[in-house]
């Protein structure tokens, strides 16, 4: 139970973060995004460069991935997001599954299959519940629930980040208040991008290497996650990432053994269906028993 | 039906052309199989534009589907299993691909967009990597084989023959989904997919009809996987994944959501080009290639948007309106005309004499703590115009669905025409001839004028899904009836040139005429009107209480009306109910009410009592 | 589209690094690694290894054996009669005296006028049987995963050092060998559109690369249109009744059940744990091993699946560590093990790890992959560059040619980089079909070449196990497998290297 736990959280917060880029974008422009995972992936190979051919310290090797991954979110905006505004959102979809297809094809052509491990920020590690885990897992985590429960006070201070905030659901009013739509979806494409790298480079060295498609396995867990915490709250962006972690923990350490194929698959989406129904039927539920509640009273 | 022999003809060049070119050297084995597989994505795409691009379910997990159908092909006919016919294993594939569809459709009901979308993500996933993979489905590592289909004793085995049995299936598949969406059923997909509340006030039954969707597209999809299992010979697991099924979503949007020709043309497209470019460029490209396509893909969503079939739409538009310039602006004063009821639908049940249409007792609805209607109550006497005014959240339109059936009230009863109506859902309320608008225009405004006016006659054309799959039966004369009613209703209201304008493309006051054309094509008892003259000019205003008179006067219809134009009211309404605050305040005389000291408190504001003082 | 999104997520790392997957060996285009006749001289002036069937390379008259197999191997009748079926139904559509085919196939059943004398098999018709092969050439074709070649820097004109050097060097019999490649993206689908595309080149015959997924929907292919088939490993299931496709590699059952032998001669009474792929592909080998464990009296303590590129696997291996195991089975991809080996190490647990390894594995492991040594039983001869000593010098003369030759044909080629052993392989795959052919002989014809390869005993070349057809079902021609283990070679790259050869069952 305690190990689930601990590896719950520790994947869960980077679902998490995976989730809060997929919020900021959505909030930002109204866009789901297939791609920012793997930006993450893209700008690990630019940190291996750096720090395990270059010889350069961590920081420097993730500031640059860092700033080689928004580079990448940002020009993807200015090219592609900003030319199809007022399109249908499953068209920008579809293009960022070409930027999916685009990113994955270059890094097969550069790097191929090797297997390329980028060394975390903090290697001190401690026992929890018979797990060792890592600062750097801990720092994965910490940094996800301070992102999550933090970033919505400090984007209401400041007029341009209430328009982050606004921009998908009111772009008058947001221009109204002077903040302009364009700045708005640059940074969020940037922000996402720049969640995306920072949950790539905090994960890895947990799994040991990686390939080309490598965030894209766990961005598509933080897209769901973003999705069941009702896609426009960071928080709820958070908290559902670490509600799979959990989820996904519990089923891979009790239907690990099982002789049913795959049924962790199953019970994932049993539980999707739950929630997300559950979500929706929530608010009636709930109007429901007020009126009993006040019936009574 | 002058569309039959173009079907004829391609049914038989489908037939009849690839094994005559296979057997010359002009289509190589090779290049048979592959546009097989072209079959294969172009039904998978047919598919999913299906639910996608006609009802606007967003569905990740196609190839779920695919696998169902290919799978149950597989044990139907193999030789250690059932060994069936091909056609009865291509039925039952397209059979269970129905029911996995319908299965997945349930939580649509209360899923929507993204939220289904992900969960047909789950769907996907256990299906490729639980059900697929289980011994006694999917056959373990060898797979499920799957024999050719024979004809007398000899297999089609030869790529050119299987192509002539794929080409075949996509002409079929092309033929019911060009009926599906010229009849019944593709109207009210579109309906659906452009506002359910719309569609349920049309009479559209919003539920079944999502899950029609899926269970129509599940089976294309499961015949699409069963003839996929053909052309392989071996299916397994692996083949019907999450990857190929975004794959599917990239075909269906680039080629153009809802654009047949688009989504099939992209299919075969994005099948031959890879072995294309390796054939004009040389093998050293590899790699590049997929670099190149991914590009080519990102650059062609960024120009369209709307898909190819998009953008050559708009280019054809363009050109239209360079050649014939701006149409005229047709007349705000429509000559409504005298369609009478529907022969399909019932005569409305008749009130007994001296009972109104509508009697609403005691409706109370509460959203949370707020009541935003309290024990209102309305009465409507055949061939009246009531007025129902009050100010902004007083609780008209609240009131307005809660009599349609739009929301469920807490309290009160609904009884029109004498019948307590109260637990019926909308749709079924707009079949016993309650009509509506909405105050932000309830059109499918991507689809023409004239599609409107076929939707909104949803309820007049009730045919079965087979006649409007077959083009046959009780759907020929039905639709025939209302197409002329609709042509009747478009010569009434002036609007010949813009018949087949997109109505998001048409300016307000010219959609809120539609919108009113709609709601009376079927000859509702009860019109309700809900702020018909918003952003209305003036004069346009003025032509609007005309027509609303010539509706009582000219057709005998009966309406209530929802306005904030005073003038507009006390010009035509017989009756006025006044509403502040959930509660109905006043009613009668609409010159005696609005004088009401309530009513102007209400309105005005107590400054305004104070200052009268 | 379909092959673009292939590589999406989860798709991709299945398809790229399946290459080196467990069970696998290289993105090899040839099927066998086991080779026949080593060339001293050039591949021109081939010799025998002792022991090995007699051809005369310079007449070309074929001598089929009838007392063929390794030194002090039984010369069993087994061989004159060539296969039987050893599955059910399969029948003898390819054995000697042209008897019949059980099996239910329409291949003929009577000695046929095009055959050379001698020739035993009869599986294609005389219009067939000489597709492929003129008096000047030998056609084949291989389906292999082109697309990912790049993920290991080889490229198909890398594969092909071997037949160059080969056609340099005056073919076989005058003939030159042409072999072609066709993309199949690892997936079933592409596999059928390649092999129909390799068919309609007329081939001698079709080979088949690394996949699971691929082989079945091509073998049952090759059945419809009556095409010779050699494939990579794959399982059993499925084949009954298949007379066209043939391997020279050990089944997956086989590489599960030396498996067990490995535990039982490395780690006797020790406790073992298996960490297992959750898929019908790999699913027949871990049974294998587990049933073949039983009869060892090997002591299994824990057994957990996981899912296609879980990623995080510490949940597992504390499982692991909590059953006390001492040897871990890990059944997964190289990706995936190379995963489970570094996060068992950031959980301080350091078992006895058995896989299937390769090159890419260790060296991107490095010193993990010595403490303690991974070892495994493989298909292929572990290769480390520029090494002779211990067990590479009884194939060092091999080695020498095969880095001669990619000095002279493709010097650019990286043998150092972790794609090195799988160029080894597939060269001394292509070495062991080009002896074959050598033994077809000058009047080689496809039914001939069945005979060739279904009575085929013997370990002919240096870097090379046992090939026994007889002794199996006549279709699977190898049983024997490699123990090798991770070591720090001298050159500071850490790789694999012979622990066992050849072990037999």
């Amino acid at each position: 139970m305690g190990q689930v736990l601990v590896f719950g959280l520790i994947s869960g917060g980077i679902y998490g973060l995976f989730a809060l880029g997929v919020v900021m974008v959505f909030r930002g422009t109204g866009v789901l995004s297939f791609a920012q995972g793997e930006i993450g992936t893209a700008a690990l190979y630019v940190a291996a460069y750096l720090i395990n051919d270059q010889g350069l310290p961590w920081v420097v090797g993730a500031l640059g991935a860092l700033v080689f991954g928004i580079g990448v979110g940002v020009l993807f905006e200015l090219l592609v997001v900003r030319r199809m505004i007022g399109a249908d959102p499953v068209s920008t979809a579809v293009a960022t599954v070409g930027l999916l297809l685009l990113i994955t094809t270059i890094e097969i052509q550069y790097a191929g299959s090797t297997l390329i491990s980028v060394r975390g920020p903090i290697s001190q590690h401690f026992a929890v519940f018979g797990v060792e885990v890592t600062g750097t897992q801990v720092l994965g985590v910490l940094l996800a629930l301070a992102l999550g429960f933090g970033l919505q006070s400090l984007l209401r201070r400041t007029d341009f980040g209430l328009g982050i905030l606004a921009a998908a659901q009111d772009p008058t009013a947001v221009r109204l208040v002077g903040v302009p739509l364009s700045r708005v979806s640059a940074t969020v494409w940037g922000a996402g991008a720049a969640l995306s790298v920072i949950a790539a480079l905090l994960v890895e060295p947990g799994i040991g290497v990686f390939a080309p498609g490598f965030a894209s396995q766990l961005y598509l867990v933080g897209l769901a996650a973003a999705v069941i915490g009702g896609l426009t709250s960071l928080p709820g962006a958070v908290i559902g990432g670490l509600a799979l972690g959990l989820v996904e923990a519990a089923a891979n350490k009790w239907f690990g053994q099982s002789g049913v194929h795959g049924l962790r698959y199953v019970v994932v989406l049993i539980v999707l269906l739950v929630v997300l129904v559950g979500r929706q039927l929530l608010p009636e539920l709930r109007a429901r028993f007020d009126t009993r509640a006040e019936a009574v009273a | 039906m002058r569309r039959a022999p173009w079907i004829l003809v391609a049914l038989i060049a489908a037939i009849v052309l690839p094994p005559l070119i296979g057997r010359s050297a002009l289509l190589s084995d090779t290049n048979a199989l592959l546009l097989c597989r072209g079959c294969v994505m172009a039904l998978a795409g047919l598919s999913l534009n299906l639910l996608m691009g006609y009802a606007g379910q967003v569905s990740l997990g196609q190839f779920a589907f695919v696998g169902v159908g290919a799978f149950t092909l597989a044990h139907v006919t193999g030789v250690t299993d059932l060994r069936l016919p091909w056609v009865v294993g291509m039925l039952a594939s397209a059979a269970l691909g129905a029911v996995v569809a319908f299965l997945v459709g349930l939580p649509a009901l209360r899923l929507r967009g993204l939220y289904l979308a992900i969960v047909t993500i789950g769907v996907v996933y256990a299906c490729s990597e639980s059900l697929f993979i289980a011994q006694g489905i999917g056959g373990g590592s060898a797979g499920k084989v799957v024999p050719p289909p024979y004809v007398a004793a000899d297999a089609i085995s030869r790529n050119c023959d299987l192509l002539a049995v794929g080409l075949v299936l996509l002409v079929v598949m092309w033929h019911l989904d060009t009926n599906l969406t010229r009849s019944r059923l593709g109207r009210a997909f579109h309906a659906v997919k452009a506002d359910e509340r719309v569609a349920a006030s049309f009479g559209i039954d919003v539920a079944s009809y999502k899950l029609l969707a899926f269970v129509l597209s599940g089976a294309v999809a499961g015949l699409a996987g069963g003839f996929f299992g053909t052309t392989i010979g071996t299916v397994q697991a692996a083949s019907f994944t999450y990857a190929d099924s975004l794959g599917l979503v990239v075909i269906v949007v680039v080629g153009g959501l809802g654009s047949r020709p688009g989504v099939v043309g992209v299919a075969f497209g994005t099948t031959v080009l890879p072995s294309l470019l390796v054939t004009l460029f040389g093998s050293g490209i590899r790699g590049y290639d997929l670099i190149f396509n991914a590009a080519v893909l990102v650059y062609t969503i960024t120009r369209n948007p709307t898909g190819i079939a998009g953008a050559i739409r708009e280019a054809r538009t363009k050109a239209l309106e360079r050649r014939g310039g701006e149409p005229p602006l047709p007349p705000t004063r429509p000559n409504l005309p005298s369609l009478g009821r529907p022969s399909a639908l019932p005569a409305p049940r008749r009130a007994a004499a001296g009972q109104p249409v509508l009697a609403v007792r005691d409706i109370g609805v509460r959203f949370g703590g707020l009541r935003a209607v309290d024990g209102a109550s309305i009465t409507v006497d055949r061939g009246t115009i009531v007025g129902l005014m009050g100010p902004n959240g007083a609780g008209k339109t609240t009131l307005f669905n809660a009599i349609t059936g739009a929301l469920r009230p807490d309290s009160g009863t609904v009884t029109f025409l004498g019948e307590d109506v109260s637990h019926l859902p909308t749709h079924l309320r707009a079949a016993r001839g309650m009509g509506r608008t909405f105050q932000l225009i309830g059109l499918a405004k991507d689809q023409s004028v004239y599609e409107n006016l076929l939707i909104a006659q949803h309820l007049a054309a009730p045919y079965s899904v087979g006649s409007a799959l077959s083009g046959l039966g009780a759907s020929r004369a039905l639709e025939r009836e209302i197409r002329s009613r609709a042509d009747q209703t478009i010569e009434g209201l002036g609007f010949e040139r813009f018949a087949s304008t997109p109505v998001g493309k048409l300016s307000h006051g010219q959609q809120r005429i539609v919108e009113i054309g709609c709601c009376l094509v079927t000859s509702p008892e009860l019109v309700m009107l809900d702020e018909p003259s918003a952003g209305m000019s003036p004069a346009a205003s003025e032509d609007l209480a005309l027509t609303l008179q010539d509706v009582r006067d000219k057709l005998g219809r009966t309406v209530l009306l929802i306005e904030h134009n005073v003038p507009l009211v006390l010009g035509v309404a017989d009756e006025l109910y006044v509403m502040a605050a959930g509660e109905v305040i006043a009613n009668g005389e609409p010159l005696d009410v609005v004088t009401r000291p309530e009513v102007v408190t209400a309105y005005l504001g107590s400054s305004y009592e104070e200052a009268l003082k | 589209m379909a092959n673009l999104t292939a590589m999406i997520t989860s798709r991709h790392h299945v398809a790229a690094l399946a290459c080196a997957a467990a069970a696998l060996t290289a993105c090899s285009s040839a099927p066998a690694p086991a080779s026949l006749v080593a060339p001293t001289g050039g591949p021109e002036a081939p010799t025998q290894a002792s022991g090995a069937p007699t051809v005369d390379p310079v007449t070309g008259k074929v001598t089929v054996p009838t007392k063929p197999g390794a030194p002090g191997a039984p010369a069993g009748g087994t061989a004159g009669s060539g296969p039987n079926g050893g599955t059910g139904g399969t029948g003898g559509g390819t054995s000697g005296g042209g008897s019949g085919t059980s099996g239910g196939g329409s291949t003929g059943t009577s000695l046929q006028a095009g055959d050379p004398p001698g020739t035993r098999s009869h599986l294609f018709t005389p219009k067939e049987d000489r597709i492929g092969i003129t008096p000047t050439s030998i056609t084949m074709c291989a389906h292999a995963a082109l697309t990912y070649g790049a993920a290991f820097n080889t490229t198909d004109a890398d594969f092909n050092v071997f037949w160059s050097s080969v056609n340099d060097h005056g073919g076989i019999f005058g003939r030159k060998v042409n072999v072609t490649y066709e993309n199949d993206n690892y997936t079933a689908a592409d596999a059928k559109t390649a092999a129909t595309a390799c068919h309609a080149k007329n081939p001698f015959m079709l080979l088949g690369g690394i996949g699971f997924d691929q082989i079945p929907a091509v073998r049952n292919y090759v059945e419809t249109v009556h095409q010779l088939y050699l494939h990579h490993t794959a399982t059993i299931e499925g084949t009954a009744g298949q007379k066209y496709s043939f391997s020279e590699l050990p089944t997956v059952e086989r590489l599960g059940r030396s498996f067990a032998q490995l535990a039982h001669e490395q780690f006797p009474g020790r406790k073992i744990g298996i960490i297992e792929r959750d898929s019908p592909n790999w699913s027949p080998g871990v049974a294998a091993f587990k049933q073949e464990a039983k009869k060892y009296g090997l002591k299994i303590v824990a057994d957990d699946k996981v899912t296609l590129n879980q990623g995080n696997y510490t949940q597992q291996l504390l499982d692991m560590k909590n059953a006390g195991a001492e040897v871990m089975l890990g059944w997964e991809n190289v990706l995936s093990m190379t995963e489970m080996i570094k996060q068992a190490k950031s959980q301080v647990y350091s078992p006895h790890w058995m896989v299937v390894g390769s090159n890419l594995m260790t060296q991107t492991l490095g010193k993990d992959s010595v403490s303690p040594p991974i070892v495994g039983s493989v298909m292929f001869d572990p290769y480390s560059f520029g090494d002779y000593s211990g067990g590479f010098a009884r194939y060092a003369d091999d080695m020498k040619l095969f880095e001669a030759q990619y000095k002279q044909y493709r010097p650019k080629a990286d043998l150092k980089g972790v794609g090195g052993d799988l160029l080894f392989l597939n060269w001394t795959a292509q070495k062991a079909l080009y002896a074959q052919l050598q033994l077809c002989g000058k009047d080689c014809t496809r039914n001939r070449f069945i005979d060739v390869l279904t009575s085929y005993r013997g370990r002919p070349s240096s870097s090379s196990c046992d090939i026994d057809f007889p002794n199996s079902d006549g279709y699977r021609g190898a049983n024997q497998l490699n123990f090798v283990t991770a070591y720090r070679a001298p050159d500071g790259t850490y790789n694999f290297k012979m622990l066992k050869p050849c072990v037999g069952p």
